[in-house]
């Protein structure tokens, strides 16, 4: 069963991540770009993300995102929820996050051994199940 | 009607989780022209906010229309900018998002332009819908006006639409299989209802505002009268919790 440690993130970008779409808006390749390169973009001073052509950023078939969630870290949404980034992996050119998010109410009373069952289905990568013990995020 | 749809360019996210900027390229072709872009995120655990949009790295002169969340599901905005001295050619939009864990990020931006100078008029109450599949808002318009609405939708799928689309990509459907965005127009009337019909019955947020034209042949004052806007429409129900 796979496991790691997890921390919350700050609110502030950490890398971006290019989305290719084809004609039918359909994922044909994703990929990381430092976080140095997405702030040179959306500054205007290098318009196009690398690994785009000119052709498919100026056509409207690629788009850059911003993220603030890297592997094993978590977000703290305004309801108290956690949207947990457990993994980050590539597949056939594409990114493929494996995460999960934790209802607030799924802690309350409970015993710092947790252990949760959840269901997500990202990409066909389906988690099963989520512990949180002592601050480490277990999971199949 | 001198006012005219100059293009559309769109942007989107896939996978989620913490997703905070929104950036893709858009050609302008006119320098005196008013962009709009509509900006949304689905946020799977509470309301977020729209904080920013810049072109070409500048956020001169863009202002907020209208911005709303259905506080379960999803935020969608609109922002316009009419100061006339945007850069031409292909430059790039980027929509900053704060608060919340955003998961699926979308934009459209539009241009619009006239014979004469464009300037904006009412905005409506933007409206939120919970489990309709037939979001609409609705607001007072005149005639030689232009009434944009702009919907973002944990719908799934825009199926269906009662105005225009701007020329170009005005819709996106399915982002990371989830959610739409789309922008469409209308001529002005003593009431305007800009309606959608979605695939799927989640929660969603519309609003539209006014585009008044000026010494092209449209009206040139505002419209003073004492309708009401926002009418919500068909929105009368909340997603389950």
């Amino acid at each position: 069963m796979p496991e790691r440690d997890i921390k919350q993130s700050g609110d502030t970008v950490k890398y971006g991540i290019v989305y290719v779409f084809d004609g039918n808006r359909n994922v044909v390749r994703s990929y990381k770009i430092s976080l140095a390169e997405h702030d040179e973009i959306i500054s205007g001073k290098s318009r196009i993300p690398s690994g785009v052509t000119q052709e498919e950023w100026e056509s409207g078939r690629a788009s850059m995102v911003g993220y603030a969630a890297d592997e094993g870290e978590y977000l703290v949404g305004l309801d108290g929820s956690l949207l947990v980034v457990l993994e980050d992996s590539e597949v056939d050119g594409k990114l493929v996050r494996k995460e999960v998010t934790v209802q607030p109410d799924a802690f309350s009373g409970k015993d710092s051994t947790l252990s949760l069952t959840k269901s997500v289905d990202l990409a066909g990568s389906k988690i099963t199940s989520l512990s949180i013990v002592d601050g480490r995020a277990v999971w199949q | 009607m001198a006012i005219a749809s100059a293009g559309t360019a769109t942007g989107a996210s896939d996978i989620s989780a913490g997703g905070q900027t929104l950036t893709w390229s858009f050609t302008n072709t006119a320098a005196t022209n008013l962009m709009v872009v509509a900006g949304g995120k689905g946020t799977a655990n509470g309301e977020g906010t729209i904080s920013s949009v810049t072109y070409a790295g500048s956020a001169t002169g863009w202002e907020e229309r209208w911005e709303d969340s259905d506080e379960s599901w999803v935020t969608g905005g609109c922002w316009t900018n009419v100061n006339g001295s945007l850069p031409t050619g292909a430059n790039d939009v980027t929509i900053t998002f704060a608060n919340g864990t955003a998961t699926q990020l979308a934009g459209i931006a539009c241009a619009f332009v006239g014979d004469g100078a464009l300037s904006l008029g009412a905005t409506a109450t933007p409206t939120t819908s919970d489990t309709g599949t037939t979001p609409s808002v609705t607001m007072s318009s005149d005639t030689g006006r232009l009434v944009v609405g702009a919907i973002f939708t944990d719908g799934n799928e825009i199926t269906g639409r009662t105005g225009t689309l701007p020329s170009g990509t005005a819709e996106i459907s399915n982002i990371g299989s989830d959610v739409a965005i789309g922008v469409q127009y209308y001529a002005g009337a003593a009431s305007v209802t800009a309606q959608w019909t979605t695939s799927g019955s989640n929660g969603g947020v519309c609003g539209a505002f006014e585009i008044i034209e000026t010494g092209g042949g449209g009206r040139t004052t505002k419209n003073t009268r004492g309708y009401t806007l926002g009418v919500n429409v068909g929105m009368g129900h909340r997603m389950p919790v």
